[in-house]
């Protein structure tokens, strides 16, 4: 091998290295609700489900509002400043990106998961006898 | 209902779905029977003969359960699962077949048809590797087919032999665009492509030979760049039409699983160049043909195995536990294979000939290869972003996600080295020549770009026939610098200028000699050209939200924007919102779509898609949300409680309040007593109330001026607060502004690039044309 191959290779592996590092130590980490208040500040991935009947909008901060309810029951207010997202009411579950300001949680992005009905059974959709 | 009345299936839709089924079991059997002649082939010629008919006949026992298949949706046959979850009686014809592909079932067996298929054409002419092929493309067509055995598309509804459902569920809403229509089968295509590279891989290892592949591959693997291209550019439209957030591309799972083996599929048509025209790279190519099929699987297997589920935009629903075992089962046999290939391929080629190096460092070969490790590490980046919840979760940590802009910091460091071997390579030769002859070459090109981006820097300043850029706007770089967004956005931009003129001006020179050479270079300007659309379409792009009603419009870039109500009425799927914009005199009307699913006892649910506006330099593009009235946040005011709007310059007082009827019982009415102050004026009492009517809290609101008035929600009876909100009279619609610059150059330049791709496919069939071009 030849002296340039040999560096060539090292700066690959050590770009590739750089690049993954980058990814890792870069990414947002998903936590509870009670993690996020506890880590205020930081960008952190929040899973919840919408609570029944709290969008609410505030046209003049150009804000939609919700609550978000996680699986341990904590429940935080979302304010997300963009358009409300299709499915929004019936999504399955909702993944807040952004952080906890204050008493809110101020998302940078929302992920809608699309409703489960489309992807349930013909038994599912049946009423109980 | 009676049961008398519930309708028959009819024999003949039962008899097409079992004979769907019976297709996928045959084509079952004679992809295996191809793989085993492809086993015995060295040992009987009449073995090898009857494998591409085995595997004709496969694709024909596929093509006929896709068509058995289409037949049930286009008659309504609800006694099946998967018809009645994404069909339904009113959809459209397009729908119906669009339907067939929009589940699970359905896009594995429009998979499976566009691999079969890919993998026939691909054995035609090959000679000593049609055996192999038989082997690899037999074994991935039957393990491919294995899933759709169990992961079936005719599954009966249970009791479906005797009973039909009036109506099918239908597919999601959001699907109900013309881009389910075209987008699965092109990216399904270039899926099928994939399949076929990596069978062609195999058999070039299998048959020892390294570099009689090569020259059948080279116009597949320009095609399935071609069709990936075109399958993410259809995605990225799909996004930007429908989704309403402004972008193409947000590095979603299931983008990446597309734009990694596209990547790689590019960095193989390159890695074929080189092994062509310099020797060598026999290794290199046959892992390169490999891993686009190897990383697409494992792209799969993670968004469908539901281990990205709270990644992804995309819901797919896990996949029945056998068919994701299988899935499994192929995932670690690629991989296997590719590890075994690649092993295999560098002890055939141990004693093989060595590459020739002599052009050195300005030489083409040592720009190819740089843009083939540059490929790989944009692969390796997107394939490893998406990897990082598995990884943290395998390590046991909390997972993790990798957001857009984590993804765009890290790519860039990429992007300008692509950009520059792209703009610098067309005018290298495969022979040595000096650095001052490479200087000569690019010159003017290159004086050419820093032109274009001095005219980019003018434009984004005073913006004329679109917006001077946001000169306040920053930009938060990687290293913690902040930068003015415009001024690194033309920065970043120049690069793909130079990729763009540099190509054009070889292209110029090309043309007296040959015409048919220049598929690589048009290549270049399209992906040179999405490159600049993308950037500036973000970088420069500028947002601003608003409210339009007949009776307040809106502004938002020195336009006025009013709505003026709906097209048809808000229960139709094909709806939209009349907005009609002015600016200067000039009235245009843009409209975005909002219709409601109205269903019992479940909240309305609303579909939007946003209206654009497209121009040569700009596109106005509106996300709308719904129909609101609320014009603020719900406030609770306790008896004396004082709250202040002070957009609106005045505050109310909540005194407190009376009732009317017996409390709880219908017709009972609550009526709070409110003071409304306003600044150097005597306090006007409101009465708002809200009464018991049909079970229900019905507000009756009081006006505060012409556009305003204020709701009383509902009173709490515990310690008499009140709950109240400022709403509009006339309803009104929220929308998201955003100025896109230069979108259009983002689809011209996928139509340059898939041009170029087709044109260098063709071209290169006839190799001893094309050494016009490599020999430059």
């Amino acid at each position: 091998m030849k002296p340039g191959q040999i560096v060539l290779g090292i700066t690959a592996v050590l770009g590739l290295g750089a690049l993954a590092f980058s990814f890792l130590t870069n990414s947002s980490p998903y936590v509870s609700i009670a993690e996020a208040k506890a880590k205020t500040g930081a960008r952190v991935h929040v899973v919840g489900v919408l609570v029944e009947n709290s969008i609410s909008h505030n046209v003049a901060s150009q804000e939609l509002l919700f609550e978000l309810v996680d699986e341990a029951g904590d429940q935080v207010k979302v304010v997300y400043s963009g358009a409300k997202p299709n499915s929004m009411e019936e999504s399955d579950k909702i993944v807040a990106i952004g952080m906890v300001q204050g008493e809110v949680f101020e998302a940078e992005d929302l992920i809608v998961k699309c409703p489960s009905k489309y992807e349930s059974t013909y038994e599912d959709e049946q009423p109980a006898q | 209902m009676n049961p008398a009345d519930i309708p028959q299936p009819p024999g003949w839709g039962l008899l097409i779905g079992t004979l769907g089924q019976a297709f996928i079991w045959w084509a079952l059997g004679m992809f295996v029977v191809s793989a085993l002649l492809g086993l015995i082939g060295d040992k009987s010629p009449q073995a090898k003969r009857w494998i591409q008919p085995a595997l004709w006949t496969g694709l024909g026992g596929i093509g006929a359960a896709f068509a058995s298949l289409a037949t049930l949706f286009l008659t309504n046959q609800f006694q099946y699962e998967y018809v009645w979850g994404h069909a339904k009686t009113d959809y459209e014809f397009v729908y119906k077949i669009s339907g067939i592909w929009s589940g699970q079932e359905g896009s594995i067996l429009l998979w499976t048809l566009m691999s079969a298929l890919f993998c026939a054409l691909m054995m035609r002419r090959t000679g000593g590797l049609l055996r192999w092929q038989g082997l690899v493309s037999g074994l991935l067509l039957a393990g491919m087919t294995a899933i759709l055995a169990f992961e079936s598309p005719f599954t009966l509804i249970e009791g479906g032999k005797t009973m039909m459902p009036f109506e099918g569920s239908g597919m999601s809403p959001v699907l109900l665009n013309y881009w389910m229509v075209i987008h699965p089968p092109v990216i399904f295509a270039a899926f099928g492509a994939l399949t076929g590279l990596f069978a062609f891989a195999a058999s070039g290892v299998l048959s020892q030979d390294l570099d009689g592949w090569i020259k059948a591959v080279r116009p597949w693997a320009l095609l399935t760049v071609a069709l990936l291209g075109i399958g993410l550019c259809m995605g990225g439209l799909w996004a930007y039409e429908t989704l309403g957030w402004g972008g193409f591309w947000a590095w979603d799972p299931v983008e990446n699983s597309s734009f990694v083996p596209w990547c790689l599929a590019v960095a193989l048509v390159h890695g074929i160049f080189i092994q062509q025209a310099k020797r060598g790279w026999r290794v290199a190519n046959v892992a390169l043909a490999a891993l686009p099929f190897l990383l697409f699987m494992y792209g799969t297997f993670m968004t469908r195995s539901g281990l990205l589920d709270d990644s992804s935009v995309h819901s797919f629903a896990q996949m029945d536990s056998t068919a994701l075992k299988i899935l499994q089962g192929m995932l670690g046999v690629t991989l296997l294979g590719t590890v075994v290939m690649i092993v295999r391929a560098w002890l055939v080629n141990r004693d093989g000939s060595k590459t020739d190096d002599t052009a050195g460092a300005w030489g083409r070969k040592a720009f190819y290869t740089a843009g083939v490790w540059l490929m790989v590490g944009l692969s390796f980046g997107a394939a490893f972003g998406m990897s990082v919840p598995l990884i943290q979760a395998l390590s046991g940590e909390k997972p993790k996600a990798v957001v857009e802009t984590t993804y765009n910091q890290n790519m860039f460091w990429l992007y300008i080295p692509i950009m520059l071997a792209m703009a610098i390579a067309p005018h290298l030769s495969w022979k040595k020549i000096s650095l001052k002859e490479v200087w000569i070459r690019i010159a003017n090109p290159l004086a050419t770009a820093i032109f274009l981006t001095g005219c980019l820097l003018i434009w984004s300043k005073w913006g004329p026939g679109g917006l001077a850029a946001d000169p306040e706007a920053k930009l938060t770089l990687m290293t913690g610098w902040v930068v003015n967004r415009a001024g690194w956005t033309v920065f970043v931009t120049s690069f793909a200028l130079f990729a763009l003129t540099s190509n054009l001006w070889k292209i110029v020179e090309m043309l007296p000699r040959s015409k048919r050479g220049i598929g690589g270079e048009l290549a270049h300007i399209g992906l040179a050209f999405t490159m600049i659309g993308l950037i500036c379409s973000r970088g420069l792009e500028q947002t601003v939200f608003t409210t339009a009603s007949l009776a307040e419009p809106g502004t938002a870039f020195g336009y006025t924007m009013t709505y003026k109500g709906p097209t048809e009425d808000f229960a139709q799927r094909n709806n939209e919102v009349l907005i009609e914009t002015t600016k200067r005199g000039k009235t245009d009307v843009i409209t975005p779509g909002l219709y409601y699913i109205f269903r019992p006892d479940q909240p309305l649910q609303s579909i939007k898609w946003p209206g654009i506006r497209r121009g040569p330099l700009f596109d106005l593009y509106l996300a709308t949300g719904e129909i609101e009235k609320q014009l603020y946040e719900e406030i609770r005011l306790p008896k004396d409680g004082v709250a202040n709007n002070t957009d609106r310059g005045f505050s109310i007082r909540y005194i407190g309040y009376t009732m009317e009827g017996n409390m709880g019982s219908e017709g009972a009415k609550f009526i709070a007593e409110v003071e409304l102050i306003r600044d150097g004026e005597e306090p006007e009492t409101l009465f708002p109330a809200v009464a018991i009517t049909d079970g229900r809290l019905i507000p009756e609101p009081v006006q505060i001026d012409e556009n305003l008035e204020l709701v009383m929600n509902k009173l709490s009876v515990d310690d008499g607060s009140a709950f109240f909100q400022f709403d509009a009279v006339h309803p009104f619609i929220p929308i998201q502004v955003f100025y896109k610059p230069l979108v259009w150059l983002v689809w011209l330049g996928i139509g340059i690039m898939t041009l170029g791709g087709f044109i260098a496919s063709r071209f290169r069939r006839n190799p001893s044309a094309s050494e016009a071009q490599d020999g430059a």
